[in-house]
């Protein structure tokens, strides 16, 4: 194998694949690259058996060939050189890297030895949705997620395809995000509706890659055990996580005995305000005041002190007084992007609803603390 | 179990061909599912889809050679992932989980009731459905009943009074019947599930809070009520007053009410009158003790349920051993599969050790004495007669039940059971306990019978 390559095109390759090399003792090929040319695209992958990453990138081939090297060292010396052309050239169990005043070599691994990434055979259903649409929504559901040991069913962002358009879901059992995207917007080829859980892991890695990325349409792949989202460059395929995720529709309070409409980034700037009291439970109690034209925040610590603060708000229904961990409050009230938002309320020991005004495709369900 | 053994020979020789690193990443979880026999092609199951692209790519050839080794059937093999099945015991899972962030977090934070999938409406658990319930001869009047009240809510079976003993399903069908009732008449119909001690403490929190009024309509606003274990009601005076006038008042608007209990309304002793005739005044159906049959077919539709496959020869095992109660059936066949799937199988040893832990009675001793005197009071013979060398018909089938108890319960050996109980020969203790034996798995009411006696037995 022998090509020229540009240094951010090759930079930019192997920070994409970065993401899922893998910490496997047992096989160290695992913390390869494996680079490999086809038809003039240089295509790089990495995985770590849970989720693999295909980077396709451009240069000048002038060999044809394959390679596998351990991707941390190859970074850093992609990451220090200073020159714009690379040559890479394996000459036996050698892989050459040669700059204008730089030449090193890699001992190479054993080619054979690399996994085959498993790809999804029925590539007649997808979906394809603009980029920037998916990383806003993960990133509106992902702040409810955890990763959890006992209950892997949640340990990953719920995703359904439905007629009327797609579903995402996350949730750490204390509160609860979800967002929905009109089948408008995307094109679907599915023909019954489709459900799955993504692992957080993955998720994440999704958001982080597709962030840097240009703007444009990912390709959704979906087969009973794996996913896979294609970009013009990029190929990520993970598992899913096998199990149901929880009926979380029946938890989202249907009617509300109270709402109250909130200016969202002065409500948000008093809890940030008021949570600095807040003791080891992280509580604030949020009181209606006595002419429901403003909410009272308070929160107090024996040893601290306490404090109190007001919001104006327009008040529907009856006062009420809840207590809420505040960083599940000021989490749900950072994914909306409205000047107001609707805090909706039942009882005192039932989830909270938060929603936008105008826009019913995000909701945030909260736990209050018993009293 | 066969296919196990098979798996473990072959990973064996493939261990030796190939790095132990490989070994270890891709054919260390690996399981041979099964074979179909017309065709020859083994199914084996591996962690993940890269293991499985990797062995069905590499090992493929070395994999079937080994196979064909052991088994030359075996043409071809098909590759499948397996599923890390997380068997959701919801509720386990739940406490541990609400315990674990205890510790970790704080103690305030409350959850989303998302292990609950119990509907907070009507209080019914979904897991209780009329398809899963497994109809014999044992419940089937009640069944029938059930539906007939499905068909026609609050007119035909009011109220519909369901009992049987513990463990033999009357909250699986009640739930069941509610599940049902909100499936067909789709939301139009409120259905109510509580159990008796919800009721109570309705009743309780209503007269503390004052707020008695908020119960009343509670109860009354419903269209089908379903109380659990009404036996318990019974003696606590303002609750059966207030029940009574929920009763009343449902009953009137033919709402329909659906009661279970562990006895027959007249067998609650401090149910007060005119409760209990209410309840007589509806339909009665009794669940009683499951036959043979139903037992089997119980433990099977479980099985299949699981998706593991067990052996009929244990599966009858277990039907035949377990007879009082379902619950318990269900438990002995969830440590039977636990062995079957960690363990690598089970044994007819370790298969008795389980029933009798999970079936064992207090341990209570109890003599020859006592088995005889049980029985002939029982029978209302005079104990002597049971001893004696008599004939007579009335004191032949007790004396046969004495022997088998004898044999059943305290394991003593046939000569002396013979000499205990009139000097007789050993033939006719065998005779009498595989009479009796026969007798229970055949007739339903004669194992009632023995049920009944035993349960004297081990009260007393």
């Amino acid at each position: 194998m022998k090509l020229i390559v540009l240094r951010n095109k090759l930079l930019e390759a192997l920070s994409v694949v970065d993401r899922a090399v893998g910490e496997n003792s047992n096989l160290p090929i695992l913390k390869c690259v494996y680079i490999r040319t086809d038809d003039n695209k240089i295509i790089f992958t990495t995985t770590n058996l849970e989720l693999a990453i295909t980077h396709v990138s451009s240069g000048k081939i002038i060999e044809n060939g394959e390679v596998a090297i351990p991707l941390h060292l190859f970074n850093t010396i992609v990451k220090n050189i200073t020159s714009e052309r690379i040559t890479l050239e394996s000459k036996g169990k050698k892989l050459f890297i040669e700059t204008d005043n730089y030449e090193a070599f890699v001992q190479t691994q054993e080619i054979k030895e690399f996994p085959i990434i498993p790809s999804i055979h029925n590539k007649n259903q997808s979906l394809q949705i603009n980029s920037k649409t998916l990383v806003e929504t993960i990133e509106d559901v992902i702040v409810a997620t955890q990763y959890s040991e006992i209950r892997p069913e949640i340990s990953g962002i719920f995703m359904g395809v439905e007629e009327y358009g797609i579903t995402y879901a996350g949730t750490d059992s204390f509160r609860l995000a979800e967002k929905k995207i009109d089948s408008g917007i995307i094109k679907s080829t599915f023909i019954e509706s489709v459900k799955c859980i993504i692992p957080l892991k993955t998720s994440e890695e999704v958001l982080k890659i597709l962030h840097n990325q240009e703007e444009g349409d990912v390709s959704i792949f979906i087969d009973p055990t794996q996913i896979l989202f294609k970009t013009q460059s990029v190929e990520i395929i993970s598992r899913l996580i096998d199990g149901n995720f929880p009926d979380y529709q029946s938890i989202i309070p249907k009617q509300t005995q109270a709402e109250v409409i909130v200016p969202r980034q002065e409500f948000l700037s008093a809890i940030r305000l008021t949570s600095s009291f807040s003791g080891r439970g992280n509580d604030i109690t949020l009181t209606v005041g006595e002419n429901k034209k403003y909410i009272e925040l308070f929160s107090s610590d024996n040893a601290l002190g306490e404090n109190r603060c007001k919001v104006p708000v327009h008040l529907k229904g009856e006062r009420f007084t809840l207590v809420f961990n505040w960083k599940y409050l000021s989490d749900g009230f950072k994914i909306f992007k409205s000047d107001e938002l609707i805090i909706g309320m039942t009882t005192p020991d039932r989830p909270v609803v938060i929603k936008n005004q105008t826009d019913p495709s995000l909701i945030y369900v909260a736990m209050p603390i018993k009293n | 179990m066969e296919s196990q053994e098979l798996w473990k020979a072959v990973l064996g020789e493939i261990e030796l061909q190939i790095s132990r690193p490989n070994f270890l990443t891709w054919l260390k979880q690996s399981q041979l599912v099964g074979k179909n026999e017309r065709d020859g092609v083994a199914l084996v199951s591996l962690p993940n889809n890269f293991a499985k692209e990797w062995v069905k790519n590499r090992y493929h050839k070395i994999i079937l050679g080994s196979l064909r080794n052991f088994d030359p059937s075996i043409k071809n093999i098909d590759y499948s992932v397996s599923h890390q099945t997380t068997d959701g015991g919801g509720v386990s899972l739940a406490t541990q989980n609400k315990r674990g962030v205890g510790e970790e977090k704080n103690e305030l934070n409350q959850q989303l009731p998302l292990e609950l999938k119990v509907d907070p409406k009507t209080n019914l658990n979904p897991r209780y459905t009329l398809e899963s319930f497994i109809v014999g001869s044992s419940n089937e009047l009640a069944y029938a009943a059930i539906q007939a009240v499905i068909k026609d809510v609050g007119k035909k079976y009011n109220p519909l009074f369901v009992y049987g003993g513990v463990g033999l399903g009357k909250t699986h069908l009640i739930q069941g019947a509610g599940n049902e009732i909100i499936k067909h008449y789709q939301k139009n119909i409120a259905v109510l599930y509580v159990t008796s001690e919800k009721f109570l403490n309705d009743v309780v929190s209503g007269i503390r809070n004052k707020r008695i009024d908020d119960m009343k309509k509670k109860y009354r606003d419903v269209d089908v009520l379903i109380i659990d274990d009404i036996q318990f009601i019974g003696g606590k005076a303002t609750t059966e007053q207030e029940f009574f006038h929920t009763f009343n008042a449902l009953y009137e608007n033919n709402k329909q009410i659906i009661i279970s209990s562990d006895r027959p309304p007249s067998a609650i002793p401090t149910l007060e009158e005119r409760l209990r005739s209410r309840f007589e005044g509806g339909m009665i159906a009794d669940i009683s003790y499951p036959d043979y049959e139903m037992r089997l077919a119980i433990l099977k539709t479980k099985t299949q349920k699981k998706g593991v496959i067990i052996e009929d020869k244990i599966l009858e095992h277990i039907a035949s051993k377990v007879q009082k109660n379902i619950r318990e059936l269900e438990g002995v066949l969830n440590k039977v599969v636990f062995y079957i799937q960690h363990k690598n199988g089970i044994d007819g040893k370790k298969l008795d050790d389980i029933i009798n832990e999970t079936t064992q009675t207090i341990s209570k001793n109890i003599t020859v004495q006592e088995i005889i005197k049980t029985v002939a009071d029982f029978f209302e013979v005079p104990q002597v007669d049971l001893t004696d060398r008599s004939r007579k018909k009335e004191v032949v089938e007790p004396r046969q039940i004495a022997m088998y108890l004898l044999r059943d319960i305290l394991k003593l050996s046939y000569p002396h059971i013979g000499e205990k109980l009139g000097k007789r020969d050993h033939t006719t203790a065998i005779h009498a306990c595989e009479k009796i034996e026969k007798e229970i798995n055949k007739n339903q009411q004669f194992n009632q019978k023995i049920m009944l006696i035993k349960e004297r037995l081990y009260k007393s």
